[in-house]
């Protein structure tokens, strides 16, 4: 069941230069007790998208669903949802209980009720210290977790999460997560979280909706985001490091696909299958797409074939190392488990899978598959 | 959303807001279109008893106060004198040599406070703001006794001396605050960059400093041209500035109250004019200096 | 270019000791990174250096000269700020021109280099195209090159970076930090970098420094730093997800280590054994890195510690799991994020004894 869900959702502003689209074409489903991440670069809509369910914003065409209730024309108070601001927007002149207890007052709960409310709520995030304080004399970390609790304890149909732990200091960040995870879990609220960091958007988000320029690129799963991106956005916007790309010739040898990298001594093998779409596509040229993880030092099957390259930088990260190898003018990036014999300058073999290769249009920038 | 209700209710809050504004302004902005007015009215117009909006407006006023008209009344200028040509003389010298010497003075004086650590600094910018507190009618017998022995009674030099009581305080907070504002790291990067500290301060805080200055001296005119109590004690008529200057003509014969509306507007109308073209700076400076970090 | 030497340096900022007792020797040309969290002192010992801040008591030596009298101006060191701390009113090219202009450079150039100069470092660093903007019209990561720009060109003796990645896109950030490998070579001059990311001291630092509450708690290379950390401090610090630490006995009738917090048991080889006897406690904090963490959803002998799994975070490049041994709550990590696991599945753990550390249970110290 969905609990949420946008069709057709566009959302456009009138500005000097014209018609401005926030949102284009948005099709969105949250279902019940899911944790959906809203993942992409500042400007591409997501926070628009957020506003819009709350009800914040209106919706310039197309349908939201809240409940199965049309809610277009609801008040932000009649749609049972949540926002957490990014910047928090606590009450600064209250204390912490008295932040949590406002909207409940204002929904003329019974005080007992409102008593009970706060005190699980605040047991939750770990703020029952604080609730006499004023929110002026909390750290950053100790606000956001007031401005989740005041979100909760209204018992939303579904949490709205504006960037919560950007303004956070680092060493509470993932702490922080992994609380608002405890809550999807324990709770099943249904929590939608945007964000322009992907590695929080991978590590809450059962599924992750990738947004750029007003529209949805693609929604899925960690393993589809990352193993089927279906564009060259996708591929390179999630993941850390960044996919390796490169342009590449497309030649048939000996009945197989070769895809030579322009301007290098690299050569990539491609699936049969792959091979044979792209003949039918009459591509001379395509784009390829490789990640670092997927770039071994040591072959690991037979199936793997392989590449060379001469190392130019080594980092040793403690847990990982980072290479950055170069075969002829191509510059790409291995990300690999330490091994202390690895020295700069050094040839080295590499071994791919087929499989993991990722072939894009190069005008389309769109995912090539059989 | 009903858009229609919204709407509605706009204009009844942009109605309710002009009309208060208009009552407000009209309230504070009478007695300065009183006095505008009161410069152009014939005599009977301005003793006249209920007052009255209209009238006929005559340039006497004005042409006696600049000089060109001839006196008539006992005890005033004679002649073709003017005693607000030589107000507004007074006033410009005393004035403007009074803010250059407290920028001089305060700006390098603002910096060492904003930027340096020594004991006793808090006391001393303390010492120096609570000049501005001080009400002018306590100093002003010591000092009066003061100049007189020194020889120094009716000159400008004195009275440029005193008005450092008023400018100094003023510049030296607003500006203080304002290099406070910019990063220290300026400064250290200007060092490391093997630059002298004069250097640093002469082309690169002041530079940035500028909203400060330009505040700072514009309240610093606007308070020492107001000033009145100095003026009358301290000196005489060669050497008195307009605002004292415009009692000489309330005179033993006539109260020649249109000509001391006309020497208001004309004593106001240099620093209207400085105003309206640094008013940005206003608003910023004035609270500047009230708030410290 | 010289080698630096601090004797016995002391700094303090009324009763905080922000420096205590430093004494460290630095080599002509190297990469030294000072890691450290934030408040350790790692700005302070920068500014130190640069004569911006004057120590209470100590030495400092560049090459064998005592310098602790010689204003800034004339040291031989450039600095770029946390912030950057560009000149607002200057634009990119007054800004990487002005060390050339100062008066401790009066004369030497005349503006035709200077122009050259200003020219070849800003190509050097991507910046070329934007020499006549201002400041306020740039990004965090241009206004970081122009700090960089800005420190390069007077070709120091000594160059002094604090947390220059702090302030810049996480995304960015680890772009930067590959591209600083390159930068690294074209220095040409002894470099301190200040860091609070561990990341970024062990990828590029030829030896890391790590700085606490003013104190040295470890000079080495970056793979002894995090393989070989001297005391828990360092040990929190160096490696993602933390360390994992718990306090455990050695029992005596079977050699076993007992935890009481988890109520386990498990062996170590005889070589650790007789180094922990040698050491001479009986209890020890053990500190065994996510990583370092095997487990097996079936029992065997080798994976014979029971535990639950908790919430799982699938990462980039691991998966990070959550697990308890009853009430103890450890943190693993493994390469492979596709791993499904149940929460509350059973999970069997092995601890990978080679890459134990233990700490004496007093003085926080590593005991080998």
């Amino acid at each position: 069941m969905a609990l949420v869900s946008l069709k057709n959702v566009y959302k456009y502003y009138r500005s000097k230069k014209g018609k401005v689209e926030a949102v284009k074409n948005l099709n969105l489903e949250v279902r019940d007790k899911e944790t959906v991440a809203l993942l992409g670069p500042s400007g591409c809509g997501k926070t628009t998208t957020l506003r819009i369910i709350a009800g914040i914003e209106e919706i310039s065409r197309g349908e939201l669903y809240i409940d199965n209730i049309l809610s277009n024309n609801l008040a932000p108070a009649q749609r049972n949802t949540a926002l957490a601001f990014e910047d928090y927007a606590l009450y600064f002149h209250l204390t912490v209980r008295e932040n949590m207890e406002l909207c409940l007052r204002a929904k003329k709960l019974k005080p007992d009720l409102i008593k009970k409310k706060v005190k699980d709520v605040s047991e939750m995030l770990g703020i029952e210290d604080i609730l006499d304080l004023r929110t002026t004399a909390l750290s950053g970390g100790q606000q956001q977790r007031v401005s989740l609790a005041r979100a909760l304890v209204r018992d939303p149909s579904i949490f709205l999460l504006d960037e919560p732990i950007s303004h956070i200091e680092i060493e509470r960040r993932y702490q922080i997560l992994a609380r608002i995870k405890e809550i999807n879990y324990e709770f099943g609220t249904t929590i939608l979280y945007v964000t322009h960091n992907q590695a929080e958007a991978i590590a809450v988000g059962k599924r992750i909706g990738v947004m750029n320029f007003a529209e949805l690129q693609q929604i899925g799963t960690r393993d589809e985001i990352f193993n089927n991106p279906v564009n060259i956005f996708v591929a390179s916007f999630v993941g850390q490091p960044p996919i390796n790309l490169m342009k590449c010739k497309v030649i048939s040898e000996k009945g197989a696909t070769n895809l030579k990298v322009k301007n290098s001594s690299l050569k990539f093998i491609t699936e049969a299958k792959i091979g044979k779409e792209l003949h039918k596509l009459n591509l001379e040229e395509v784009i390829l797409g490789l990640r670092p993880q997927n770039i071994y030092i040591r072959k690991v099957s037979d199936k793997q074939k392989s590449i060379k390259g001469k190392i130019e930088i080594i980092e040793f990260l403690g847990e990982d190392m980072h290479l950055v190898l170069r075969g002829g003018d191509c510059k790409f990036s291995v990300y690999c488990s330490v091994d202390m014999r690895l020295k700069k300058d050094k040839e080295l073999e590499l071994f791919y899978d087929q499989s993991k290769l990722h072939l894009f249009h190069p005008k389309t920038e769109k995912a090539i598959n059989a | 959303m009903d858009k229609r209700k919204s709407l509605g209710k706009n204009i009844l809050g942009k109605l309710i807001t002009y009309v208060s504004l208009i009552i407000t302004f009209s309230f504070l902005l009478f007695p300065i279109y009183w006095i505008f007015t009161m410069a152009f009215k014939p005599t009977d117009d301005i003793i006249k008893y209920p007052p009255t909006f209209s009238f006929q407006p005559t340039f006497k006023g004005i042409l006696y106060i600049l000089g060109l008209e001839e006196a008539t009344a006992v005890g005033t200028q004679t002649g073709f004198q003017s005693y607000f040509l030589v107000g507004m003389k007074n006033s410009l010298i005393i004035v403007i040599s009074s803010v250059l010497i407290s920028l001089l003075v305060g700006l390098p004086a603002a910096y060492i406070l904003a930027r340096y650590k020594f004991r006793g600094k808090e006391n001393i910018a303390f010492t120096i703001l609570s000049f501005r507190f001080a009400p002018p009618l306590l100093v002003i017998i010591p000092l009066y006794l003061l100049f007189s022995k020194i020889g120094l009674y009716n000159t400008h030099i004195a009275l440029i001396w005193v008005y450092q009581l008023i400018s100094l305080p003023m510049i030296l907070w607003i500006v203080r605050g304002y290099i406070e504002d910019i990063p220290v790291e300026i400064d250290q990067a200007g060092l490391v960059d093997g630059y002298s500290r004069i250097y640093i301060f002469l082309r690169m805080i002041l530079p940035l400093a500028k909203g400060g200055i330009a505040a700072g001296t514009l309240l610093a005119f606007i308070y020492c041209w107001n000033n009145f109590i100095f003026g009358m004690v301290l000196a005489s008529t060669s050497v008195q500035p307009v605002t004292v200057q415009a009692m000489r003509y309330l005179t033993t014969d006539t109260l020649m109250y249109r000509e001391i509306a006309a020497i208001c507007i004309g004593a106001a109308l240099p620093l209207l004019i400085l105003a309206a073209f640094l008013q940005r700076y206003l608003i910023s400076g004035l609270s500047m200096g009230a708030i410290r970090r | 270019m010289p080698k630096i030497s601090l004797k016995n340096i002391t700094k303090k900022f009324g009763k905080v000791i922000a420096l205590n007792d430093l004494k460290i020797d630095i080599k002509d040309g190297e990469f030294f990174v000072i890691l450290g969290p934030s408040g350790a002192g790692k700005t302070t010992f920068l500014k130190v250096l640069a004569g911006l801040e004057s120590p209470e008591s100590g030495e400092i030596y560049f090459d064998e000269d005592l310098i602790n009298n010689i204003p800034t101006p004339k040291r031989d060191v450039a600095l770029t700020f946390e912030n950057y701390s560009l000149y607002p009113n200057f634009t990119v090219f007054g800004n990487i021109a002005s060390p050339l202009k100062s008066p401790a450079n009066k004369g030497k150039y005349d503006s035709g280099k200077i122009r050259e100069r200003v020219y070849n470092i800003a190509k050097m660093l991507n910046i070329d195209q934007l020499l006549d903007r201002l400041p306020s019209e740039l990004s965090g990561g241009q206004k970081q090159r122009v700090a960089l720009g800005r420190a390069l060109i007077k070709e120091p003796k000594i160059l002094l970076l604090d947390e220059p990645l702090a302030h810049v896109d996480a995304k960015i950030r680890n772009q930067l930090r590959t591209e600083f490998h390159f930068l690294k070579e074209k220095f040409k001059t002894t470099t301190i970098y200040t860091s609070h990311d561990y990341k970024e001291a062990i990828s590029l630092g030829d030896r890391i420094m790590f700085l606490d509450k003013g104190k040295i708690q470890q000079i080495g290379s970056p793979e002894e730093v995090y393989n070989f950390p001297k005391n828990i401090v360092v040990a929190k610090n160096v490696g993602w997800p933390d360390i994992n630490l718990f306090k455990c006995y050695i029992k005596p009738e079977n050699n076993n280590l007992y935890c009481p917090e988890g109520d386990f048991a498990f062996n170590v080889s005889g070589k650790i054994l007789k180094l922990l006897k040698k050491y001479g406690e009986m209890e020890y904090i053990i500190g065994a890195r996510p990583h370092n963490i095997s487990f097996s959803e079936e029992h065997s002998d080798k994976y014979n510690i029971e535990a639950v799994c908790g919430v799982t975070e699938a990462l980039d490049n691991q998966l990070i799991i959550n697990v308890k041994i009853k009430n103890m709550d450890l943190i693993l990590s493994i390469d492979n994020p596709d791993l499904y696991l149940r929460k509350d599945q059973k999970l069997w753990i092995h601890f990978n004894d080679q890459s134990l550390m233990f700490f004496d249970k007093k003085t926080s110290k590593n005991v080998k």
